[in-house]
């Protein structure tokens, strides 16, 4: 496999202020400067399989005729995302409007705008027919991700992260080859009946609707499971952390980009390198400026000496 | 298929030769005698029965040329087959010797070699060319004639290195001493050496192999050629030097015919080397580490240096394995790894086995290795290794402290040449070597004088052509070959020119005639000059004084600094290279070919230094002209647009009887 990525999923500008503390209803209250970053779970993987993954990367989006429009595929294009396939529609590009009070906790308001416009055209269609790994996530309509799933060639992989957590259509969950979650996603997906706290039970249960699946367990690493094999637990590397806003997603993108090198049998490999890319990505502060690049991402995932048993 | 030329193409005589599986014929057998690399099949179906053929060969070979290894059981010479990493290294580069403090810092050399490469294993401690044949001064001379030598061997040893001498057969047109069997013999053991290496050589004769083995038991010989099957015997290394490998990575013949028998992989003019890399850990060899090619600055990329100390460290822990455990080259992998570029060999032993993996692709692999679901990381282009103590094996007593060392140990993927540019020393910023000067100084600043024995320059912009050989040396910036195989005749030793511009400032007077002896026996008086390394100054004169008839020919065995002095005391300078060709095109009777006196090259103010080579421009020729080979400095007088290279000796050694110097002075409109 060649390593071709497409990311079809939302794109975001991440408008956040620092305030003193979170206004209360008819309430006005000063706060600090406004920053505009790049994000939303898409373009965050998007940027990640291709800085931190090396993978040429696609991303299928929709962006308003608008100055974030312009950022967003700014920030693309430097991180080396393929960015023919965004459309421009009329619609605002997607916003999140993030207050953050001293103690870091957020209040985000998300206004979705042209994310609901994401759809897959002929030309995304033959962009996604060319992919080795399709890789979306539930921020835009998922009638749209069914699609996309539906256009990837055969033998191709098409990787869900199945964030943020929602109910699944049943079309939906046929297509997946891969599903990513992290603990509490995995448990709304496995339903009421399994005990929480256990990663393999929800595997597990996991796996009878999905050939594989990976938990992703925060600085515990990840577990990675598929059907007939027995699932492995992969550490993650020890960190100091800065900021865990970009983490799962930089670990989403690289994921599917090893994927795309190495097929459905380097699951194991893949989320080593993912889990690396995750652990560099919480030094950084930030979302798409968190990605690591790909040389770091290897130098700390790989072991010269690997040792059988 | 006819062979059309390209110098960044590997040559016929590069490339790896096919292995016919099947029955072995004397025929076909004899045939791989000639190879550099067995080629690995693209096939994996093949690869069992083309292991066999190799096995088939080896038996065959040793047989047919009555192979016994006994050099091989000396016990002095047991450390070349663990001996990965050899530099070859100019005696005076900077790392190895200090300009500054006029004396060696093996301790420099050692630490960079330790950070970057994982510490060497052994030097060539390079002497002669490209600067023998200046004068008449022999290989032999360029050993002998340096202070501190042997301590500096010592040196090396006591940090656990091995130290070749290096032997330059060519070298028929100097001085003679003692034939060549003699003098190299009595070399080694005056040093303390541990092998020779055979410069443009493939092999040594019987004859030198004894008399070498009596002056130091266990001398290791490593030739610069392929080496012939046959002298495997007596050979203990070679160098797999400008050998292309095949697509799927192939074996090295003379590394399979005996383990112990050690290969250095150079392609001296590479920037990537991770194919010699690769091939080294598949075969279980070495690599030369050559940074610096005859003053040419080819330095080893961060990705490529790392790949050197990960491969030295597991080489050096799992030695045994190495040497003592089952090889099976191209061993199975799993199919995704074999269609991602990944290939491996496999070491077994005593239940332990070790896979040597490369990634012959250009993105990072990750997924199974093995058939077995084993996985592993493998960067672009790199290595990895993988290890199986079987389950009634032993853990080896060397895998904890490996496993220690390796975490510190990680890929860098940073390719990147790392350029280095050639900067002129100048007189205002050298370190100019302190002088003793008496308190009565007589500063002569006669004009006449002046005026009637310089050529002056005009002030304004000039366009120079200068004329030069193409020696490996190149000229002011960069490598004369890039990624080239094995350069030759005419793309080697070929007349060249470059232009060279500028801008005279002022005008410059440079005087019509050298520094005589007489005249410098009048600074010496007045002065009382003495240079910080006396070493061969005025090596020529005795009783401190010139030899009765000499008094008007021109004064050498002076070096820069020496030449500076006087200059200076003159109220004068050295002309910069392109003061004198300027001034010699406007007075060739003065300064070309035909003019009058004892010939002697010219020193000029053109001392450069990229950080790691000291280098300077000399002018004219002179009457000497070493005979029979290109490799020595092309002698005899020049014109004044000819250039030649020198790269700058230390210690007093750039003092010679071919080489003086003439004065410049600026004037004032």
């Amino acid at each position: 496999m060649s390593g071709t990525v497409v990311v079809v999923g939302s794109a975001n500008v991440d408008l956040v202020v620092d305030v003193p503390r979170h206004p209360a209803g008819g309430e006005t209250i000063l706060g600090g400067d406004l920053r505009r970053t790049p994000g939303g779970k898409g373009a965050n993987q998007a940027v990640a399989a291709a800085r931190a993954g090396g993978a040429t990367t696609t991303f299928v989006g929709a962006l308003g005729r608008d100055e974030s429009g312009e950022l967003l595929l700014a920030s693309l294009d430097g991180a080396g995302v393929r960015t023919d396939t965004v459309e421009r529609v009329d619609a605002p590009t997607g916003t999140a409007l993030i207050t953050v009070s001293p103690d870091g906790e957020n209040a985000i308001v998300v206004a979705p705008g042209a994310n609901s416009r994401v759809r897959v055209g002929a030309a995304q269609a033959r962009r996604i027919a060319a992919a080795d790994v399709v890789l979306a996530q539930l921020e835009i309509p998922l009638s749209t991700v069914t699609a996309a799933a539906r256009e990837r060639r055969e033998g191709a992989l098409f990787v869900l992260n199945a964030a943020p957590s929602r109910d699944l259509p049943e079309a939906l969950w046929e297509q997946v080859d891969v599903l990513v979650v992290n603990e509490h996603e995995a448990g709304d997906l496995a339903g009421s009946g399994v005990e929480a706290g256990a990663p393999e039970a929800l595997a597990a249960a996991l796996l009878e609707r999905v050939p594989a699946v990976v938990v992703t367990l925060g600085a515990v690493g990840s577990l990675v499971a598929r059907r007939g094999l027995e699932p492995v637990r992969v550490p993650a590397a020890e960190v100091a952390v800065v900021d865990t806003t970009g983490a799962g997603d930089t670990y989403c993108g690289v994921l599917a980009a090893a994927l795309a090198r190495s097929g459905i049998a380097g699951l194991a490999a893949a989320a080593r390198l993912a889990g690396a890319a995750g652990a560099l990505a919480v030094t950084r502060p930030g979302a798409q400026d968190a990605v690591p690049d790909a040389a770091d991402v290897v130098a700390l995932a790989e072991h010269l000496l690997v040792e059988k048993n | 298929m006819s062979y059309t030329f390209d110098p960044l193409v590997p040559r016929p005589i590069d490339r790896p030769t096919e292995v016919a599986v099947g029955p072995l014929t004397t025929e076909a057998s004899e045939a791989l005698d000639q190879a550099k690399i067995f080629s690995g099949p693209a096939d994996p179906a093949d690869r069992p029965a083309w292991r066999e053929t190799l096995r088939a060969w080896r038996s065959d070979a040793r047989e047919r040329h009555g192979y016994t290894g006994a050099a091989y059981e000396r016990p002095e010479a047991a450390w070349a087959a663990g001996c990965s990493t050899v530099a070859q290294v100019w005696l005076w580069d900077e790392l190895l010797y200090s300009f500054a403090e006029g004396r060696f810092t093996p301790e420099v050399f050692l630490a960079d070699a330790e950070e970057r490469f994982g510490g060497l294993d052994a030097v060539v401690l390079w002497h002669a060319y490209p600067v023998i044949g200046l004068d008449d001064r022999n290989q032999w001379d360029y050993y002998r004639d340096v202070p501190g030598l042997a301590a500096l061997v010592a040196t090396f040893h006591e940090a656990g290195m091995h130290v070749f001498v290096d032997y330059n057969p060519w070298d028929v047109g100097t001085r003679r001493g003692a034939d060549d069997l003699t003098e190299l013999a009595a070399v080694v053991g005056e040093l303390g050496a541990d092998g020779v290496f055979l410069d443009t050589l493939k092999k040594a004769e019987p004859e030198l192999v004894a008399r070498l083995e009596a002056a130091r038991p266990g001398i290791v010989l490593e030739g610069e050629s392929k080496l012939p099957v046959e002298r495997i015997e007596d050979h203990s290394s070679s160098w797999a030097q400008f050998f292309a490998d095949s697509p799927v990575p192939g074996v090295l013949r003379a590394h399979w015919y005996e383990r112990r028998h050690m290969q250095h992989h150079v392609r001296r003019w590479h920037r990537d080397h991770t194919e010699e890399l690769q091939s080294a850990w598949l075969n279980g060899v070495g690599v030369m580490v050559w940074e610096v090619v005859f003053g040419v600055w080819v330095g080893w990329s961060r990705r490529d240096a790392a790949t050197v100390r990960r491969l030295v460290t597991v080489q050096r822990a799992a030695r045994d394995l190495l040497l003592d455990g089952e090889w099976t080259p191209l061993a199975p992998l799993a199919p995704e790894a074999e269609a991602a570029g990944v290939y491996a060999s496999a070491w077994e032993l005593d239940g332990v086995t070790l896979w040597t993996l490369v990634n012959r692709g250009g993105a990072d692999y990750a997924g199974e290795v093995l058939d077995d679901g084993t996985e592993a990381v493998v960067p672009a282009r790199g290595i990895a290794a993988l290890l199986d103590v079987g389950p009634d094996a032993e853990e080896p007593a060397w895998l904890p402290g490996l496993r220690d060392v390796l975490r510190d140990l990680p890929h860098d993927a940073d390719a990147r040449f790392p350029h280095r540019i050639a900067r002129r020393v100048g007189v205002s910023d050298a370190q100019v070597t302190p002088v003793t000067y008496t308190s009565d100084t007589s500063e002569p600043s006669d004009r006449s004088e002046l005026g009637s024995d310089a050529v002056v320059v005009p002030a304004g912009d000039y366009v120079l052509t200068v004329r030069y050989r193409a020696r490996e040396t190149g000229m002011y910036q960069g490598a004369p070959y890039v990624d080239e195989w094995k350069p030759l005749p005419p793309r080697l030793h070929d007349a060249r020119t470059l232009q060279r511009d500028g801008v005279l400032t002022t005008p410059v007077a440079v005087a019509e005639r050298e520094v005589t002896n007489a005249q410098f026996a009048a600074f010496l008086e007045a002065t009382g000059y003495a240079p910080a390394q006396p070493h061969r100054f005025l090596a020529h004169w005795s009783d401190g004084r010139p030899a009765a008839g000499t008094e008007d020919e021109p004064v050498t065995f002076v070096d820069l600094d020496d030449a500076r002095a006087y200059c200076a005391w003159r109220g004068g300078r050295l002309p910069m290279e392109d003061e004198w060709q300027l001034a010699g095109e406007a007075a060739p009777s003065h300064f070309g070919v035909e003019r009058p006196g004892v010939g002697v090259w010219s020193w000029t103010e053109s001392e450069h230094s990229d950080g790691r080579t000291r280098f300077v421009m000399l002018k004219g020729g002179s009457d000497y002209r070493a005979p029979d080979s290109d490799w020595y400095v092309e002698g005899g007088r020049h014109a004044p647009d000819y250039s030649v290279k020198l790269l700058l000796p230390g210690l007093g050694l750039a003092r010679g009887a071919t080489v003086g110097f003439r004065c410049a002075w600026e004037v004032s409109a």
